[in-house]
């Protein structure tokens, strides 16, 4: 029997099969650079010889050999592959292969790219800048603004967010740049019809429309831990520089960065107190090199070598926040807030204004949008 | 040979005449109670023969019958050993039947013929004031509390013995003096003094003061969030202190929960004060609501027209926590057992007190590594029904070592309270041909009727309807605080600066954290 699938479904299957670690794949990869061929090859009975000459200096033993040609000849896994493939497109799931032409230019040159990727919407695209925005899931207010400050603007500049719809920064980096311009892709670590963590569903609904979602794993696996780490290469790998806006020590944010470091990305860090347990990856990040980041323009401006002119049509917009007109006892009270979130009763000792009063200053500042309420009476300035 | 005597006994909070009837007659010398008694009634039966013979009377060998009607009520509890005591007594002839007419009696006897105090005298000593009896002869130590109804001239004895002599005409006895309302009040002050926290004590906190305030002036249910040693039990403790003080009936009316439960301590006749109770977060249903085998009153009614504060208000049992649904909103509780089913006044103030996560220094990062799951699922402990109830919520923040160092001087409770009276005097005012009393019982019809706001006050109430967080629920909640608010400044008229400060008090619900944005 010698049908012609498509390009895809030979990868897809040849990604499914579950017998064959991963290394081993590539190594079978060396041999012949097609899973069409593998596949066929299977189909006839005849992987053995696609080994060919090089077949004797396999390094893998040949018993692994052998299991490894019996799982190639399996027809019941060529079966359920079909299946899975036709599923997946049933769902709309797309699928690229890493030999089509419509496979991310970025990840081709990345140490191991995935053989597949899965995804809803589109790709990042190729010729716009994308950066990569991570950081802890248990962020502090602080971070969760500069996030989505960050993002954006840089959105609104003109940049693709890339990240891993995570809790916390992640979630709130992607959440700013689909409000702004639509321009933010996911990269899971769970089947890309999976939704993880689940509170994110509305937001995992607005990447499917207007930007991504992407993941390398098949169709309708759980999340998993040991998918994380691997997916962040993915992550660094799609963008073109990574900014860790908030990470703890032995962050999962760090294995991104060392990933992005390895694939010769740049690595922008916002920087914090050094006795911010939320700032200690960040701030060794910046020790040991990576840009201190204090505003969006300091990235914009390490774009802009890269991408030379593209920033000329998207100017970066700054919105003036010295020019704001408030009422006197507004602008003392403005001048006590920060991205850290303080109380009623701390911005009462601060001020000196009684609670009566405060209120009603506070309810008005927030209705002008200057200031912003995180959590209830609690209260910061608006980026 | 055949005499009665008159006692009562305890039907929830009601007391009910009981007739203890004896006959003596010939026949095998034994001592046979009968009418429907609970164990501890039916041991009376020891206890009298003993204690008689232990006062000195003797008994001849007859059969005696002791009936207490009516039969179909059972009898639990000791007070109607003294009422058999005297009816044995009378129908051997010791005491002249005539003597013993109009009187009650109740009492627990001792083995030596002593009277020793027991529960539920207040409600008896009513019941005898309604019935008509002349007088009524109670323990020593019950005396001053059966003589706070001031009809019935009350005798308090200490033997069986003083009784006896006092039936056969010893009237060198004066009845027990009830406490005048000056004397009282007097009291209620000095016991206040001594027992009530004052607010004068707590550093800083002055936001969740001002909160305490509106909530003791409407009436309202508050819930604090704040870090542990934040200063959530000291602020709560405070409570009793800023409600108006008890009045007489109240008193009444309290002194008879205490009574019935046997509560009323040996050196207190009568709670003169708002009681506060705190249960632990381990306890059961039981003990809150009330019930047990005989369907005692529960601690929401030991607090009734006081504070009940839960603290740690995430760790109490679900289950536990959703029967408070009834005293909320009904102000009372209904406890059905195999016996009977009783209502409970339980019009009590509720102040419950959480941390805001696991670890309970959310949002302060620095000291916090809980994850939103984990902070989402502590707070959603709280069912949405209860958190309905509940009117108010404020964040209670730790004090800084500066405030604690400087020491500044705070308002005085007596101060509060005198601002929380004259608010609820115009409550009262307000609804006086209502069958409510506070802003918070208000529902929809009379936030229609009094809340008055003007044009200023409705933009803001359209912005906060603008900005999304609005439910109907919300707006009349909004609307009831401010009113409270507006009260406390002696304005008729809900201003703008009400309605932002009542929505900074104003309860979110499950979105506390806004773990949704």
């Amino acid at each position: 029997m010698n049908r012609n699938l498509e390009m895809e479904e030979y990868w897809h299957w040849f990604h499914s099969l579950t017998g064959i670690s991963q290394k081993e794949k590539e190594e079978l990869l060396k041999f012949c650079p097609d899973a069409k061929i593998w596949y066929q090859a299977g189909e006839k009975g005849e992987a053995l010889e696609l080994f060919g000459p090089l077949c004797e200096e396999y390094e893998l033993q040949k018993n692994r050999r052998t299991q490894i040609i019996s799982v190639l000849e399996d027809g019941n896994l060529k079966d359920a592959a079909r299946k899975t493939y036709e599923n997946a497109k049933i769902k709309g799931i797309k699928m690229v292969c890493r030999e089509s032409e419509a496979f991310p230019e970025r990840l081709k040159h990345i140490f191991l790219p995935p053989l597949m990727l899965y995804y809803y919407g589109e790709l990042p695209k190729e010729n716009i800048p994308s950066l990569a925005v991570i950081g802890a899931r248990n962020c502090s207010v602080y971070g969760k603004e500069i996030a989505a400050g960050f993002s954006g603007r840089l959105s609104a500049a003109g940049i693709q967010i890339i990240s891993g719809m995570a809790r916390g920064i992640d979630g709130a980096a992607q959440r700013a740049a689909i409000n702004e311009t639509g321009r933010a892709y996911a990269v899971l670590g769970s089947g890309t019809d999976v939704c993880y963590p689940k509170e994110n569903k509305l937001l995992y609904n607005r990447l499917q429309e207007l930007g991504g979602v992407i993941s390398e794993e098949l169709p309708g696996t759980e999340p998993a831990s040991w998918n994380f780490p691997k997916r962040n290469r993915i992550i660094s790998g799609l963008s073109d520089a990574v900014l860790v806006v908030e990470a703890r020590e032995n962050s999962g944010s760090l294995i991104t960065v060392s990933y992005a470091l390895e694939q010769g990305k740049e690595v922008y860090a916002v920087p914090g107190s050094i006795y911010e347990k939320l700032a200690e990856g960040t701030n060794r990040l910046i020790q040991e090199g990576a840009y201190l980041v204090r505003e969006p323009e300091d990235i914009l401006q390490g774009f802009s070598e890269k991408f030379h002119g593209f920033f000329a049509e998207n100017p970066c917009e700054n919105k003036n926040f010295e020019k704001i007109l408030l009422a006197s006892k507004e602008k003392i009270v403005y001048a006590c807030l920060s991205l850290r979130p303080k109380h009623i009763e701390e911005l009462m000792e601060e001020t000196g204004i009684s609670l009566q009063e405060l209120t009603n200053l506070l309810f008005d500042m927030e209705m002008k949008h200057y200031i912003k309420q995180p959590l209830k009476n609690y209260f910061i300035i608006q980026s | 040979m055949f005499c009665k005597t008159y006692s009562a006994v305890l039907h929830g909070l009601e007391a009910v005449t009981v007739q203890v009837e004896t006959d003596v007659r010939n026949g095998l010398p034994q001592l046979q109670m009968v009418g429907a008694l609970a164990s501890e009634a039916k041991e009376a039966r020891d206890r009298v023969r003993i204690a008689i013979e232990n006062a000195g009377f003797r008994l001849p060998p007859k059969h005696i019958t002791v009936n207490l009607s009516p039969a179909d009520i059972r009898k639990e509890g000791t007070s109607f050993d003294l009422a058999t005591a005297v009816s044995i007594l009378a129908a051997f002839g010791y005491i002249p039947e005539e003597n013993i007419v109009g009187c009650m009696f109740a009492g627990e006897l001792s083995l030596d013929g002593k009277l020793n105090k027991v529960s539920g005298i207040l409600p008896m000593a009513g019941l005898a004031a309604k019935e008509g009896f002349q007088k009524i002869i109670v323990p020593k130590g019950n005396a001053g509390e059966a003589a706070l109804q001031k009809e019935v001239p009350v005798y308090g004895m200490e033997t069986l013995g003083e009784v006896v002599s006092f039936l056969m005409g010893d009237s060198s006895r004066a009845p027990e003096t009830p406490m005048s309302p000056s004397v009282l009040k007097k009291l209620q002050r000095e016991k206040g003094k001594e027992t009530e926290a004052d607010l004068k004590d707590i550093i800083g906190q002055s936001a969740a003061k001002r909160a305490l305030m509106i909530a003791a002036a409407g009436g309202h249910h508050l819930l604090m969030i704040g870090p542990p040693g934040s200063g959530k039990t000291a602020l709560a403790k405070c409570m009793p202190s800023l409600l108006p003080e008890l009045s007489f009936e109240e008193m009444i009316r309290l002194s008879t929960i205490y009574s019935v439960s046997g509560k009323l301590k040996s050196d207190m006749d009568y709670v003169v004060n708002r009681p506060f109770q705190a249960p632990h977060h381990a306890t059961t249903q039981t003990a809150l609501l009330g019930g047990g085998r005989s369907a005692k009153p529960g601690l929401v009614s030991l607090c009734h027209h006081g504070v009940l504060f839960l603290d740690e208000f995430t760790e109490f049992k679900l289950e536990v926590l959703e029967t408070l649904r009834q005293p909320l909103e009904e102000q009372e509780v209904t406890v059905s057992r195999l016996q009977a089913t009783y209502t409970y006044p339980a019009a009590f103030q509720l102040v419950a007190a959480m941390n805001p996560c696991p670890c309970g220094f959310y949002p302060d990062r620095t000291k916090c590594n809980c994850s939103t799951q984990q902070i989402g699922r502590y707070t959603g402990k709280i069912s949405q029904p209860i958190l309905d109830r509940i009117d108010m919520m404020i964040e209670v923040y730790p004090v800084n070592y500066d405030k604690i160092r400087k020491r500044e001087s705070s308002e005085t409770s007596e101060s509060v309270r005198e601002l929380v009276c004259k608010a609820r005097k115009i409550q009262e005012k307000r609804f006086k041909n209502k069958n409510i009393h506070l802003n918070s019982e208000m529902g929809k019809r009379e936030v229609e009727e009094f809340c008055i706001f003007n044009e200023d006050a409705e933009r803001i109430l359209h912005q906060i309807f603008e900005k999304n967080e609005f439910s109907t629920r919300r707006y009349y909640r909004i609307l009831k605080l401010a009113r409270t608010i507006a009260d406390l400044e002696g304005s008729n008229e809900i201003k703008k600066h009400h309605l932002t400060e009542a929505y900074s008090y104003c309860n979110v619900g499950k979105k506390y954290w806004r773990m949704d944005e």
